[in-house]
């Protein structure tokens, strides 16, 4: 190496090579693909050479990277060498920005030369004008390690003063340009042409970029800023001890199996939704109201669906969950939580705010999206149709989905149940297809076709079974006492007593809103919760301590 | 803390006639032990002898079906964080959550015990070599038993208890845990017992021995008297014996033709007598290892220095 800028610069090229061969390559080679076809697919090419740009500003900007840690500061490790600060600064800067604008000027003239740009070429170079001026304003920024400096909210409105001018007067090109952007460009148009002022001004602001980048550094070298702003925010667990044996055990609870929900939700929102906007796109029947003429416009359809989505995704996490339990099984994982010592009900408790937190969010991924889904129902005047979703004056769909909504609340009941222990998720399971079932009887009684009566009658009589047989299992093997099986037969009264106010429903009684028995069903299927919960604890410590 | 311990006469670890079963198989056959405080215990036996089944009863993660066990005078079932807060534990599959970080595994376990020694981990991890950012499933396998035994020791437990430490690692693994790691551990004055198929390591180590064979106890004792008491004997005979001679004072016979060799359980005149009266000589004489005495044992099914 021939001299200390030689060897610095040889040391960015190393780090940064694979960043700007790829930014480079890419563009470069669709190019080369669309040239002799005469394809003119622009707004690809487009997409690949702004993600150039981001890489390399990712690659020229950020010194080290890994996910608890992004630096993106001057490298104190460079200070010990026996160089001169504004030479290191300078020579960080300049290879900085002679690649960032290298490969600017490479995509023009390359896209130029190939016809691509048909026109507005001043458009493109002030562009890229501005682009350097970006570039090099977060260079000189990023050295900065506290914001409070002077120098700091003065390159950012010179900065973001020339930024904005330039996208003010490029906008007078538009078809919908504003008169004063129209006298902007004119009064500039009369000192020089747009990109002579763009890069007379950037060049400008660069510079003093630069000049206030090597201030920042010599303040570093200098050790004005030492132990200020490098340090990362502690977090429990990842850096930081937990403040209790509760919060650690929340901590594991949550990585360990809470996220299943969440993420389940978020993947089933994702392919829901963009199955009703390919129903939309492509005229399926699900968006056919000459098939389907109870569904309702298409936003609301997908709401519709994300309802019946809910217990769906509630069963899918559990079956993760349970799936990820015998993963661990293998390693008996339960061991190594029970040899720590804590007791059975911080445990428990510790295990239900990880399932509450999981549930919350699961709805914090729904709740938004159901939302949007509303605002788009209401921008194509369609939110008329929403009495179809939540009138009960609408059989069968009011009653039918307010029964779903309970049972999908029985399903994130249930989910919560799998966090805590697949015994209680048993006991609870009687309820839950009752929830279920009951949903199937009220579609049922939408056909009118008279034979509501004998399924519903047969559908409680197997789930009242259910209930008994899984309460009664849980008693033999001694994991919950008698007063909890108590307590759970005592509901069977009320369930009883809503069932036959259904029946009196469907045969047209006295009963004959519909949105009672599924009020009483919810009331049924909260008991039904709480007496498994109550003997969580007894549970864990039947695990901890096998017989 | 320690130095009560040293001092008190009372057993870590009290065992009593514990019967654990499986379904129909029964694991432990009414085993009794002591496990005496700043000693080191060596639980020996085959495969499916009942050691990690009894390591799990001290533990409390099993039930027992007849007898008592004690830890520090406490019931591990019923009062389990009063004894796993003094009692630290790695399980012969080391089971770690396999998706946690070196650091996050640290931070975790330290939430539980509020005697950890920070300084002490970090000196047990730059020692092990452990990147606070790998993923425990990364780890080799000798690097997963040393975060193992990195989260049992660093705070420092009265009870130091290991399920086949060494198994799987290599020999310079297994010396660095058994040798450096367990002996430190008691020459603080804490407890450590740990189970091995390993009789070499168990002879490096130990203080005391414990052997088992299908779940019963066949011999327990300290294991410097273990050694001395059993003796391996080469016998010439007038006449080749027909199989292994029945002499008194021999648990058990290997050899063939004229020659065979005895381990004698500590009755060694006994012994001499009755081969001068078979017409045997003796050939050879010396102390038997660990292996012997508990393939005698073992065969023999006997239990006659076992304590308490």
């Amino acid at each position: 190496m021939g001299s200390p800028v030689a060897a610095l610069l040889w040391e960015r090229w190393r780090r940064t090579r694979w960043y700007i061969a790829l930014a480079f390559a890419v563009p470069l080679a669709l190019m080369a693909l669309m040239a002799p076809s005469g394809s003119r697919e622009l707004g690809l090419l487009g997409y690949f050479v702004t993600g150039g740009f981001g890489l390399l500003v990712f690659g020229l900007l950020v010194e080290r990277y890994d996910p608890k840690d992004l630096d993106d500061s001057f490298p104190a490790r460079q200070y010990r060498l026996p160089v001169a600060t504004r030479t290191l600064a300078a020579v960080r800067m300049a290879y900085a920005v002679g690649v960032f604008g290298l490969y600017g000027v490479v995509m023009l003239g390359a896209a130029h030369g190939l016809d691509l740009i048909e026109k507005g070429l001043d458009v493109q170079i002030t562009l890229l004008c501005a682009a350097e001026l970006a570039f090099v304003y977060m260079q000189a920024i990023s050295w900065f390690r506290r914001y409070t400096h002077p120098l700091v909210p003065a390159l950012s409105l010179g900065t973001l003063a020339i930024l904005g001018a330039l996208a003010f007067a490029l906008s007078a090109r538009l078809p919908s340009a504003t008169r004063p952007a129209l006298i902007l460009a004119d009064r500039l148009g009369r000192v020089a042409p747009l990109p002579v002022l763009a890069g007379v001004a950037c060049a400008a602001m660069a510079g003093a970029c630069c000049l206030a980048g090597m201030r920042a550094v010599r303040l570093d070298r200098s050790g004005a800023w030492a132990g200020s702003g490098a340090a990362p925010v502690a977090r429990p667990g990842r850096d930081a001890p937990f403040a209790s044996a509760f919060e650690a055990q929340v901590w594991f609870e949550w990585h360990w199996r809470g996220w299943l929900f969440p993420v389940s939700a978020l993947l089933g929102v994702a392919v829901i939704v963009g199955f009703g906007l390919l129903a939309q796109s492509w005229g399926l029947w699900f968006d056919n109201p000459g098939v389907f003429p109870n569904i309702p416009a298409l936003p609301l359809a997908v709401i519709d669906v994300l309802f019946y989505a809910l217990p769906v995704l509630g069963w899918c996490a559990g079956m993760l969950a349970f799936a990820a339990r015998l993963r661990n099984s293998a390693s008996r994982a339960p061991t190594f939580l029970f040899v720590r010592p804590m007791d059975a009900h911080t445990l428990a408790r510790s295990r239900g705010r990880a399932a509450a937190r999981s549930i919350l969010t699961g709805y914090g991924v729904l709740v938004p999206v159901v939302a949007l889904l509303l605002v788009w129902a209401a921008l194509q005047g369609d939110l008329g149709d929403i009495a179809m979703l939540l009138s009960p004056q609408t059989a069968p769909w009011a009653a039918a989905l307010l029964v779903l909504a309970v049972a999908g609340a029985s399903m994130l009941a249930a989910w919560a149940l799998w966090l805590l222990a697949p015994l209680a998720f048993a006991a609870f399971m009687g309820g839950l297809g009752m929830a279920w079932c009951v949903a199937l009887t009220a579609m049922l009684a939408g056909s009118r076709a008279g034979f509501e009566e004998p399924i519903a009658a047969g559908i409680f009589l197997s789930l009242a079974l259910a209930v008994v047989a899984a309460y009664g299992v849980a008693w033999r093997r001694r994991i919950i006492p008698t007063r909890t099986v108590a307590r759970a037969l005592g509901a069977l009264p009320l369930v009883l007593l809503l069932f036959a106010g259904y029946l009196e429903y469907l045969t047209g009684g006295l009963l004959s809103v519909h949105w009672a028995p599924a009020a009483g069903l919810a009331v049924v299927a909260s008991l039904l919760v709480l007496a498994p919960a109550a003997m969580i604890p007894l549970i864990l410590t039947e695990q901890r301590h096998r017989r | 803390m320690s130095e009560e311990r040293t001092v008190s006469k009372a057993p870590v670890v009290a065992v009593d006639d514990v019967v654990r079963r499986f379904k129909r198989h029964t694991a432990l056959a009414g085993v009794s032990m002591r496990v005496q405080p700043g000693r080191v215990f060596g639980l020996v036996g085959e495969n499916g002898a009942g050691k990690t089944t009894l390591i799990r009863c001290m533990l409390g993660l099993l039930q027992v079906h007849g007898g008592r066990v004690r830890v520090f005078g406490r019931d591990p079932v019923a009062d389990p964080v009063g004894v796993l807060r003094q009692v630290g534990y790695v399980s012969e599959d080391r089971d770690l959550p396999d998706w946690m970080r070196v650091g996050e595994l640290i931070r975790y376990t330290q939430a539980f015990y509020p005697d950890w020694d920070e300084d002490y981990a970090e000196a047990l991890r730059r020692q092990f070599g452990l990147d606070e950012s790998t993923r425990v499933r990364h780890l080799s396998r000798g690097q997963r038993a040393q975060a193992a035994l990195l989260i049992a020791l660093a705070y420092r437990p009265a009870l130091l208890l290991l399920d086949e430490p060494s198994s799987g690692l290599d020999p310079v693994v297994r010396r660095g845990i058994l040798g450096a790691i367990v002996r430190t551990v008691a020459d603080e004055g804490r407890t450590v017992v740990f189970s091995s198929h390993l009789l070499d390591e168990v002879e490096r180590v130990a203080d005391d021995v414990a052997m088992m064979h299908e779940g019963r106890l066949v011999l327990s004792g300290p294991l410097d008297e273990v050694k001395a008491a059993h003796r391996r004997v080469t016998f010439r005979f007038a006449e080749a014996p027909a199989g292994p001679p029945a002499l008194a004072g021999a648990l058990w016979w290997e050899g063939a033709g004229r020659e065979w060799t005895a381990i004698c359980d500590g009755r060694l005149e006994e012994l001499r007598a009755s081969a001068a009266e078979a017409g045997a000589e003796i050939v050879d004489e010396a102390a038997a290892s660990l292996e012997e005495v508990f393939v005698a044992r073992a065969g023999a099914g006997r239990t006659d220095l076992q304590e308490g």
